[in-house]
């Protein structure tokens, strides 16, 4: 009798090394794998400056796929085209986030005395992205479930709020973990403590900005309603988060 | 990093036969344009090289000039950051007047700082420590520079309340930035002393010369000024200042 394979007999692998990265399409999101099992692999290569394209490639595109994922399951409210929208929508808002917060997070942090050059830096700020997008989509078959089964607008506001802010406290404390592994392979300093949380509040106030310049992702509405207000203007009464008050 | 001395420079045209070069010896001060633009090379030709030693505070082996170019460069991206509110026309005003601003104020400055630091610094020296701390004051403008214009971007406009939050950011990312400038001033010279009075006589001087440059984000919401100086040269900063204090206690 043929011996029938057991699903995951085989031993999940002890190591990464991140010349698999290379690979393709799939080979690229083990980054993935490595960003939740073997950090100290990530941060000597940072620290050694080995394959950061390929880091950057892969991380990149994870973050990619996997918000746009989350954004899918967020439009899955009013289902239609607000699917593609807000799946569109929430990738430029993670990833527009990061890239206009870089160059505050490299001049500071250099200032501040650090080691990194701007290509290690580039990276510790999307192994950030990839954090976050990871714990996303972890949690989008969750927010799915809320969103088609009991979810009121208010109720799934709080939920995806809640989300976020795991993810983000997740990769904070990822990227104080690459932080002291970096600290220790380099023997200078890599990121001072409290300005990488300062850092992140930056991210997080440009990115709620940034969300509710995309607005709406739950409602159904146009891809961008074009006008400017800032996110501080959602707790005013009278308005609706869609049409704002002149 | 290593920046040519115009003296290296001449006797390297003098070598190679050119007739522009006689026997008589150059003055900086007749080719202040040249010596400006030779010793601004390291800056022109890696900029980023000549960011990274400046904000990792190894400077030192960078020529005045260049670190001034660098001040220029950074300064320009935040002020094009604080002209895109009004947008338009006001991006490239802001960015022109930002630059002029940092360094019209050194320039203006410049003596009294020396004076102060003559005792302990050539006059080279207190220009390259100066040229610093401003140009490491610009690069933090630089770095908040897309933060500042996302959010400009995002402000109502036109609306008094999102001008004035963003007026609050504005002073935000500039009292940083000047902090990041002093607090490498203050390790440059070692003199708590000589770094309060320099930080005094420059934002002395440099309250009034963004006085006499604005609009910077333009209150009308319209980019129809570039330098309005017969408005500007009425009355001054300390004493618009004065003006509104007695119209509170009045």
């Amino acid at each position: 009798m043929a011996e029938i394979a057991t699903p995951f007999a085989a031993p999940a692998p002890q190591t990464f090394d991140s010349d698999v990265l290379r690979g393709g399409l799939l080979s690229r999101l083990t980054v993935v794998g490595a960003l939740l099992r073997f950090r100290a692999t990530i941060g000597s290569d940072i620290a050694r400056e080995r394959n950061l394209g390929d880091y950057f490639c892969s991380l990149f595109l994870a973050t990619l796929l996997f918000t746009a994922g989350y954004g899918a399951v967020l439009g899955m409210y009013e289902p239609g085209i607000q699917i593609l929208y807000a799946g569109l929508k929430l990738p430029i808002v993670v990833l527009g986030t990061a890239m206009l917060c870089i160059p505050t997070f490299y001049v500071f942090n250099s200032i501040l005395g650090s080691t990194l050059n701007f290509r290690q830096t580039v990276s510790l700020v999307f192994l950030m992205t990839a954090a976050v997008a990871t714990i996303l989509a972890a949690f989008a078959p969750i927010a799915w479930f809320f969103t088609v089964s009991a979810g009121t607008e208010g109720f799934l506001i709080v939920l995806h709020f809640a989300v976020f802010a795991i993810a983000l406290l997740y990769a904070e404390r990822l990227l104080a973990a690459i932080r002291d592994l970096l600290q220790t392979a380099t023997g200078g300093t890599s990121v001072p403590r409290t300005f990488l949380t300062l850092w992140l509040l930056l991210v997080s106030t440009v990115g709620t900005q940034m969300a509710w310049n995309f607005r709406p992702f739950l409602s159904e509405g146009p891809f961008v309603t074009g006008t400017r207000s800032l996110c501080i203007e959602a707790l005013r009464p009278g308005i609706d988060g869609v049409e704002s008050k002149q | 990093m290593r920046g040519i001395s115009i003296r290296s420079w001449i006797q390297d045209r003098q070598a190679r036969g050119s007739k522009k070069f006689p026997e008589a010896p150059l003055t900086p001060s007749r080719n202040v344009i040249k010596y400006f633009v030779m010793q601004s090379e390291v800056a022109i030709k890696d900029p980023h090289a000549a960011l990274f030693a400046l904000l990792r505070g190894r400077a030192a082996a960078l020529p005045a000039p260049a670190l001034l170019l660098l001040a220029a460069g950074c300064a320009a991206a935040f002020g094009a950051a604080v002209g895109s509110y009004t947008g338009g026309m006001q991006i490239l005003y802001a960015a022109v007047k930002m630059p002029l601003y940092f360094l019209s104020t050194l320039g203006i400055s410049f003596a009294a700082l020396h004076v102060l630091a003559a005792s302990r610094l050539p006059a080279g020296e207190t220009l390259k420590a100066a040229s610093e701390a401003v140009a490491l004051t610009a690069a933090a403008l630089g770095g908040l520079a897309p933060v500042v214009a996302f959010v400009s971007l995002s402000c109502r406009r036109p609306d008094q309340a999102s001008y004035t939050f963003l007026i609050l950011v504005l002073t935000a990312s500039v009292a940083i930035g000047g902090l990041a400038g002093v607090a490498r001033l203050h390790a440059r010279i070692a003199s708590p002393g000589l770094t309060v009075a320099w930080v005094v006589i420059y934002q002395f001087t440099g309250a009034q010369m963004a006085w006499l440059l604005k609009p910077w984000v333009s209150y009308t919401f319209k980019a129809d000024r570039f330098l309005p100086l017969h408005e500007n040269l009425h009355g001054n900063f300390y004493e618009s200042i004065f003006g509104v204090l007695r119209s509170l206690l009045s």
